[in-house]
C-alpha cells in the first residue's frame, strides 16, 4: 500500500512538473470523480448504511469539487469544436476605431459569443464585450495561428 | 396488454430524456457561468445552444471516469472470489487493504483515461508523451501489485 502510495505521489509530481499544466489538471479532475464515485459506491454497498450518510453535505462537497475544478481548469483547455472553452483566434474588423483598441483591425481570442454581441480577449484575464453592430466582420484564424501576428523580423545575412 | 406495455415504456422513455436533457442543460450552464466569471463576465442569457455541447461534454468525461471505476475495481476482485491481476484472494481481512491499494492506484487509470481524454485538449505528439508515462507507471504499479 505504501509503494502504491509512493507511485501515486511520484506520479502526480512528474505530470506536475513535466507535462503541461492542462494535463495535470485533467488527471486531477478524473482522479476527483473516481474517488468520490468509489466513496458513493462503498456507501450505497450495505442497504442500510445509505440512510445514515449524511448525502446533503457530501453532495455540496462533491458538486463543488467537481464543477468548480472543471470550469476553472479543465474545460478552458479542451478545443471549443469538441464543445470545450479555449479561446478561439479570431481578426474582429471593426466599423470604427474603439478606445479599447489601437486600430479598426483586432486580432484578439473569442471567449463567448451571445446574441448582442461579442465576449474577447487580448491578454491573460482580460475581456472586452464588443457589440455586434461594431463589427464589420469576424475573421476565424486556424488554432495553430497565432492571435497576434509577430512583427517582420529585419533581414539579417546568413553571413554576418 | 401489449400496447399498454409499449406505451409505459415509450413514457419512461420519454421522461428519461426529458430529465436527462435537462440535467445537461444544467450543469452545462453551470460550466459556462463558472468560466465566464473567471474573465468576470456576468452573463446570465437562459438559452444558449453552446449550453447543451459543453453540459454533453461534461456527463461524456464523467461518465468515462465513473465507468473505469467500477471496471477498475471488478478487475481488481471486488465482484470476484479472487483478484484477476494479483491472484490475493479478497477475505472480509485484507479487503479493505486491497480496497485502499486499488484506490490510491486511481491516478494511474486515469492517466489511461486522459490518454483517451486528451484528443479532445491536447495535440497528438502529447497523447503519445502521456501514453508512454501511463505505461511506465502501469509497469511499476503491476511490479508492486505482483510483490516485487
Amino acid at each position: 500500500m505504501f509503494l502504491s502510495l509512493t507511485n501515486s505521489v511520484a506520479l502526480f509530481l512528474i505530470v506536475f512538473k513535466y507535462f503541461n499544466r492542462p494535463i495535470f489538471w485533467f488527471v486531477l479532475w478524473l482522479s476527483a470523480v473516481c474517488i468520490f464515485t468509489t466513496v458513493i459506491a462503498e456507501k450505497l454497498r450495505e442497504p442500510g448504511a445509505a440512510r445514515k450518510v449524511e448525502w446533503e453535505r457530501m453532495a455540496l462537497a462533491i458538486f463543488a469539487v467537481v464543477f468548480f475544478l472543471y470550469a476553472t481548469k479543465v474545460y478552458p483547455a479542451i478545443k471549443h469544436e469538441f464543445g470545450g472553452g479555449s479561446p478561439i483566434p479570431i481578426v474582429l474588423h471593426l466599423t470604427k476605431q474603439m478606445p479599447p483598441f489601437e486600430s479598426d483591425t483586432v486580432y484578439a481570442s473569442l471567449i463567448d459569443e451571445t446574441e448582442s454581441g461579442y465576449y474577447v480577449s487580448r491578454s491573460a484575464g482580460n475581456a472586452v464585450f464588443v457589440t455586434r453592430s461594431l463589427v464589420e466582420a469576424l475573421e476565424f484564424l486556424h488554432s495553430e495561428q497565432t492571435a497576434q501576428p509577430s512583427p517582420p523580423k529585419p533581414y539579417t545575412s546568413p553571413l554576418f | 396488454m401489449g400496447d399498454n406495455r409499449v406505451s409505459a415504456t415509450l413514457q419512461t422513455a420519454s421522461h428519461v430524456l426529458v430529465v436527462g436533457a435537462g440535467l445537461i442543460y444544467l450543469f452545462g450552464y453551470i460550466i459556462v457561468s463558472l468560466f465566464d466569471a473567471t474573465y468576470s463576465i456576468a452573463d446570465f442569457t437562459l438559452f444558449r445552444t453552446k449550453v447543451v455541447a459543453v453540459g454533453a461534454l461534461f456527463v461524456v468525461l464523467v461518465a468515462l471516469a465513473m465507468l473505469l471505476t467500477f471496471r477498475m475495481f471488478s478487475m481488481f476482485g471486488f465482484s470476484m472470489p479472487h483478484a484477476e491481476f494479483t491472484g490475493v484472494p479478497v477475505t472480509d481481512k485484507n479487503r479493505t487493504f486491497l480496497f485502499t491499494d486499488v484506490a490510491i492506484s486511481i491516478a494511474a487509470a486515469m492517466l489511461w483515461a486522459n490518454v483517451v481524454a486528451a484528443i479532445f485538449v491536447q495535440s497528438i505528439s502529447n497523447i503519445s508523451q502521456t501514453a508512454r508515462l501511463a505505461c511506465s507507471f502501469l509497469y511499476a504499479h503491476w511490479q508492486v501489485c505482483m510483490g516485487y
